[in-house]
């Protein structure tokens, strides 16, 4: 919409009556200009008049395309369709009260999920180097479970600072503890 | 809708809607002028063929108007009435020459398919 359109639109809003009156008069002045045309070419007065209107056409019907040429009747229709609706929302107020609720409970499930999500699985872990944080675990034999009891990692902890001496300090060379970093 | 009628035959013309904007463009060129004058001088240019449609004319002085290509100043009427006088605007210049050509090449390759098809 451009500025020009804009202000032709702002004027036909604020100053509806004036232009509605200029758009009668126009109108107006077509038909009586239509009229002496008819006049001078030998009709009566009355009859004159009379050709004039139906060669205008249904002058109403003119006014409205030009209203809606001007796009002055977008807020009016619009008004017009927002009464409607809270018409029929009043005379059935559980099916207006259904569509809300509906939208509620989704919004309202959706966002939960989100923020169970985010703060679990896609923001970084509320440590200071994150990335370097590793998830240990220890393999003992067949054992199924595949993380080392608690009471082993506090020991070794207590003894050791780097990964590699707790390799040693459990399990010799060869095999180790697998580590793995949680964000890769 | 019915922009044109045929006056010889009495039959409305369906006409493109664009065309009665290009003949009030046309129109126009000539100085400012009110919706009455425009029809009249169009069915008199057109020696009595073309007959405006009187009840499109208005619409489409408007849809100009918003489009930016003609601007209306409030004058008075010969019968002493207050109408609206629409003239060009250089954007309107501009347009009429567009379409002018447009007009020009339909419907010289309209002419080409009636001849030679």
């Amino acid at each position: 919409m451009s500025l020009h359109d804009f202000l032709l639109r702002a004027k036909a809003i604020l100053h509806g009556s004036k232009v509605e009156e200029e758009l009668d008069e126009e109108l107006q002045s077509h038909l009586e200009l239509q009229t002496r045309k008819h006049l001078d070419g030998g009709l009566s007065f009355e009859q004159a008049k009379r050709q004039a209107r139906i060669d205008f056409g249904v002058v109403e019907l003119a006014k409205d395309n030009c209203r809606d040429e001007r796009r002055v009747n977008v807020v009016d229709d619009l008004l017009q369709d927002l009464r409607y609706a809270f018409r029929g929302f009043r005379r059935d107020p559980m099916l207006a009260s259904v569509a809300p609720l509906t939208l509620a409970s989704c919004i309202g499930a959706n966002t939960t999920v989100f923020s169970l999500v985010n703060t679990i699985i896609l923001r970084p872990l509320p440590y200071p180097n994150s990335d370097r944080l590793y998830w240990l675990s220890e393999r003992a034999g067949e054992a199924k479970t595949n993380s080392a009891p608690v009471r082993t990692i506090t020991a070794c902890a207590r003894r050791t600072k780097s990964l590699r001496t707790w390799r040693r300090i459990r399990h010799g060379r060869s095999t180790g503890p697998a580590w793995r970093n949680p964000s890769s | 809708m019915s922009y044109f009628y045929i006056m010889e035959r009495q039959s409305r013309l369906d006409l493109l809607q664009g065309t009665l904007d290009l003949l009030i463009l046309r129109t126009l060129q000539t100085g400012p002028m009110h919706g009455w004058a425009i029809s009249e001088r169009i069915q008199q240019i057109s020696r009595d063929v073309l007959q405006v449609n009187q009840g499109s004319l208005y619409p489409a002085l408007h849809r100009l108007e918003r489009q930016g290509w003609i601007k209306a100043e409030s004058g008075i009427s010969e019968l002493g009435r207050r109408a609206r006088f629409y003239q060009l605007t250089a954007r309107g210049r501009k347009q009429l020459e567009l379409e002018t050509n447009d007009w020009l090449r339909l419907t010289t390759a309209i002419g080409r398919v009636l001849e030679e098809a």
